[in-house]
């Protein structure tokens, strides 16, 4: 390759193929994803964040949190578990049918079931076993599902239902997403620690609510004055080495306010297309229970 | 059919390297500069990570403020700029001609150190954009692109005018590197900046950005390097030109997507295709390793013993952050080191360890041709080398070994997060402080030579002009003024 | 490799100034060899692993038609859940009743492009989206749907909903089964643009 020419010919070919390959057929496949109405939801998802949770946004982008959290779940595996629905008419075929779904059953553990219909007959199958299984009963006259569950250590470390996927961030400009994971994975947190005032003080100083965290702290988020009369109802409750000196106390600045309803507003708690789980209504409620952080 | 230039080399080099003097100096001391404040970023950082209260009252110099600023400076202000001193430096060799238009390489210089100064004030600020390798605020990346228009313009200027029309396999590398980064700029700070894409588009496309940059741009930067400077030193020919040609095209098409491990949140399309085109990116980087052990194969001493050990350094980091990523990419592998400390451990080995090392060899073999000048004290670059491979390789290591125990923790989900905290995290980043101070060290001993080579080749001119007349010295010093070449 | 060393030896006595040229050896077959092996691995890599480029399949799924098979509640009356869905998509422009609003919507109750003998048009229109001028039982309507294949993403569900508006307010025409849902998604889901009645027309009213 002595000719100048004969190069550059050959590197902007290259350059062609780089680019038509890995940025504009990605930008044509997912840069045109859009809203799609999640039936469990029954509305569009995802919905823009609120006003103050964008700025709270801003402030996570500047302190640069995503150096160390990521907001993505991965999954690794699925599993289903099988749900008899319904026993329909012929109960004494379906005994029999469940027991060859479910070996380790006796007959009177299988009539047991067959009664408290819908309930769980086995679970943790794989998909050609439950495929197997919904097989046996078609034609029996019962009606059997295969609810399917994912699996990973992120879910089953409690940091969300189900894996991040595209149509998560649609709303986010810029992604903040994250590679590192120094700190726990934030993409679920708005369900999983809800207490505000826990964000508070972790953010005021990790060690008030974490011992032994590497967390830096962020106390410019936060204005340390002094009590006029009354102390203000925002003031954090900090004690021991952390407490303010006498007659001053601190309250968070608008930053750290609005930092927190980001946090705050980070939920993952309902199936997509390309990430389906059973989901009950029951479950998202029960969710919102404040967990401390020894729960994760 | 032999490709020797040494019948053809003019028997005094000196006249070609000194119209490049000053250009090559302002960009070198700029750069390594740069280098020094990068490591102190990067050491203040760590330093946080246990000690959480150090510096934490100022939002200027938060944990993530810092990161993005130390991976801007080290690779836009130090790996970038002294790449364009070493490329025109070898693009003038290998084509046997003078510099092209030295004053407007000196303007562009000059912008593009604004550009870095803003961009980096401007993250630290607040306003980083959050892409990875591209935090720079959006204000700052225009005067870049034409700080660069200025210097790849000159450069292409400086290449089409060679004498020597035959094309040594550095100067491909060298003309591909020069094309790509315009190209990948400006793309990346439209799509990602200017007018951002939805989405995970993002992420792909500033995957495609991060890994073009390090794969195609700097490595290129880096492999033109080593395909020069160890032949040189071992006084031996390239082994084999079509070996570079073939790791060449293989390292052009496929580079720019190799490193993007699966397991984010992206369809799977683009992980996989990441992890054949890391693949074939480590075997290109074998057909170079093998090429390069066929030149120096039972040569004797080579003619400089500190700089084949930074090229060495070099190799050996760049040989292993290839193999490393090809192996990480595997997805039971990057079950384990996907988001942890392993990451970093890969950018250090391919950034310092590869680039920066290469770089530094550069600027000790040709500073002091450049500017007529030897180097005051030998004994503080052999300092430098040391602290400088002990940092890097320390930090490296602490990272990938880091990143594994931190991945395993990570996969375990009954292991709570502290327990991976204090087990797999917290004692290697301790590590890894230990070898940025030496990292720091090597780039203070750095400016400190460079500054010294800088005033002893001006400090001559410098009294000719404050009227100490009379100091004839040798034609070429009293000639360097600024940019007057 | 002894011509090797010869070549290595400089012509002329240099100062250490030497600028190193290269050879052009032939390159060992080996090379070619592993080239070629890397490569077919590289598409047998992407054959398992890339889920067929398709921008639902993410992780431990293997390709599209497993994310739409176990997608909960698959298995269930698909009339059912195509009211679920109708509720949530169709229902603000067609109305509760499937009468939608004159001048605006056009009626799919008692239509006669639902009541055909297939659901190939009706796909069509739900997919890509309907624009222009068209007759609904002898009435005039300038239509202006927009595309919805990406809101109904499964086939399963796009099979459902039209079942549920074929089968509804007296409407009496056959299921779409997911397969058929499936065929007109293959066939014309990256259309790209809206369908005109006329092109709609010109096409089997059964699927192909």
């Amino acid at each position: 390759m002595n000719q100048g020419p004969t190069l550059f010919l050959g590197v902007l070919c290259a350059m062609a193929v780089s680019w038509i390959g890995f940025v504009m057929l990605p930008q044509v496949q997912l840069g045109s994803q859009s809203t799609r109405v999640v039936k469990e939801l029954g509305r569009h998802y995802p919905s823009p964040r609120g006003g103050l949770a964008e700025r709270g946004k801003d402030v996570y982008r500047a302190a640069g949190c995503a150096s160390c959290h990521t907001q993505q779940i991965r999954q690794t595996g699925f599993e289903f578990d099988m749900v008899l629905n319904d026993a329909g008419d012929f109960t004494n075929s379906v005994i029999a049918l469940v027991q060859q779904a479910n070996r380790s059953l006796s007959e009177q553990e299988a009539t047991d079931l067959v009664a408290k219909a819908p309930i769980t007959i086995r679970e943790g199958v794989k998909k050609e076993m439950a495929d197997h299984i919904l097989k046996l009963f078609k034609d029996s006259g019962a009606k059997v599902a295969a609810n399917i569950r994912p699996l990973g250590p992120d879910i089953e470390r409690g940091w969300g239902p189900r894996q991040t996927v595209g149509l998560d961030y649609l709303y986010d400009q810029p992604l903040l997403l994250g590679n590192q994971r120094i700190g726990p994975d934030l993409a679920n947190v708005g369900s999983r620690l809800t207490d505000r005032e826990w964000h508070l003080l972790h953010l005021y100083h990790p060690h008030t609510v974490v011992a032994g965290s590497i967390m830096p702290a962020y106390p410019y988020l936060f204005e340390t004055q002094e009590i006029d009369g009354e102390p203000s109802p925002d003031a954090l409750p900090l004690e021991g080495e952390f407490a303010p000196a006498e007659g001053m106390e601190v309250v968070p600045k608008p930053e750290a306010n609005s930092l927190v309803d980001y946090l705050l507003s980070l939920r993952i708690d309902n199936p997509v297309f390309e990430a389906p789980y059973l989901f009950t209504q029951a479950e998202s409620s029960e969710d919102n229970n404040s967990e401390t952080e020894q729960a994760q | 059919m032999d490709a020797n230039q040494s019948s053809k080399s003019p028997s005094d080099w000196s006249d070609i390297d000194r119209s490049y003097r000053f250009p090559t100096l302002f960009l070198a001391s700029k750069a390594v500069t740069w280098l020094l404040l990068g490591s102190i970023f990067s050491l203040i950082a760590s330093i946080k990570m246990h000690s959480p209260t150090f510096l934490a009252s100022c939002s200027w110099v938060t944990y993530g403020t810092m990161v993005p600023a130390a991976l801007n400076a080290v690779v836009y202000g130090f790996a970038l700029q002294a790449g364009f001193a070493a490329l025109l430096w070898m693009t003038m060799r290998m084509g046997q001609v003078k510099l092209v238009a030295p004053g407007y390489l000196y303007i562009g210089a000059t912008l593009w150190n604004i550009g870095v100064l803003v961009g980096i004030v401007g993250i630290m600020a607040g306003h980083s954009t959050g892409m990875a390798y591209l935090e720079m605020p959006g204000y700052a990346l225009p005067m870049l692109f034409a700080a660069y228009t200025l210097i790849g313009g000159i450069a292409l200027v400086t290449f089409h005018k060679r004498q020597v029309r035959d094309l040594y396999p550095s100067q491909w590398f060298i003309f591909a590197a020069l094309f790509w980064f315009p190209w990948i700029f400006s793309a990346a700070s439209c799509l990602l900046v200017g007018s951002p894409v939805r989405g995970v588009t993002q992420v792909v496309i500033d995957g495609w950005y991060a890994s073009g940059l390090n794969v195609v741009v700097l490595g290129f930067i880096g492999i033109a390097l080593l395909q020069y400077l160890i032949p040189k030193l071992a006084k031996r020919d390239l082994y084999n030109g079509y070996l570079s040609m073939f790791a060449f095209w293989v390292l052009l098409i496929f580079g720019s997507f190799a490193g993007i491990l699966p397991g984010q949140t992206l369809p799977s399309w683009v992980g996989a295709l990441s992890t054949v085109c890391s693949v074939f990116v480590a075997f290109a980087w074998i057909v170079l390793a093998y090429n390069i052990y066929r030149t120096i194969e039972g040569g004797g001493a080579k003619s400089d013993a500190l700089g084949i050990k930074f090229l060495y350094l070099s190799l050996a980091s760049g040989l292993a952050a290839a193999l490393l990523t090809a192996w990480a990419s595997r997805e039971t592998i990057a079950e384990v080191v996907q988001f942890t400390l392993f990451l970093p451990g890969l950018k250090w080995l391919q950034l310092y360890g590869f680039v920066g090392a290469g770089l530094l060899a550069a600027i000790y073999l040709f500073l002091p041709k450049v500017s007529g000048t030897q180097w005051s004290s030998p004994g503080r670059w052999t300092a430098t080398f040391w602290t400088y491979a002990v940092g890097v390789l320390l930090v490296a290591v602490a990272f990938l070994f880091g990143g594994w125990k931190h991945g395993k923790g990570l996969t375990n989900p009954d292991m709570p997060f502290m327990d991976i905290v204090r087990g797999g995290i917290a004692p290697f980043i301790r590590m890894s402080t230990a070898g940025e101070l030496l990292v720091t060290i090597a780039a203070l001993l750095l400016v400190w030579n460079v500054s010294c080579l800088f005033w002893r080749t001006y400090s001559g001119c410098l009294l000719n002009c404050c009227g100490l007349a009379g100091q004839g010295g040798d034609s070429g010093k009293s000639q360097s003024k600024k940019g007057s070449k | 490799m002894s011509a090797k060393s010869k070549k290595n030896t400089p012509k002329k006595k240099h100062a250490e100034d030497r600028e190193p040229g290269f050879h052009n050896a032939p390159v060992p077959v080996i090379l070619f060899v592993i080239a070629i092996l890397l490569a077919y691995w590289g598409m047998n890599y992407l054959n398992t692993n890339a889920g067929g480029f398709n921008r639902y399949v993410y992780g431990p799924y293997n390709s599209y038609e497993v994310v739409a098979d176990v997608q909960p509640g698959s298995g269930d009356d698909p009339i059912k859940r195509g009211a679920d869905i109708y509720r949530n998509v169709c229902l603000p422009c067609h109305q509760a009743s499937g009468m939608g609003a004159p001048g605006q919507f056009p009626p799919l109750a008692g239509s006669d492009w639902v009541n055909t003998d297939g659901p190939n048009r009706i796909l069509r229109i739900v997919l890509n989206g309907l624009n222009g001028p068209m007759e609904v039982n002898g009435q005039s309507w300038n239509a202006a749907m927009p595309p919805l294949g990406d809101v109904i993403a499964s086939d399963a569900d796009l099979a459902a909903v039209v079942s549920y508006i074929r089968n509804t307010w007296g409407n009496e025409a056959s299921i779409c089964t997911p397969e058929e849902a499936a065929a007109v998604r293959a066939e014309s889901g990256d259309r790209g643009r809206s369908w005109s009645a006329a092109e709609l027309l010109a096409l089997p009213v059964e699927v192909q």
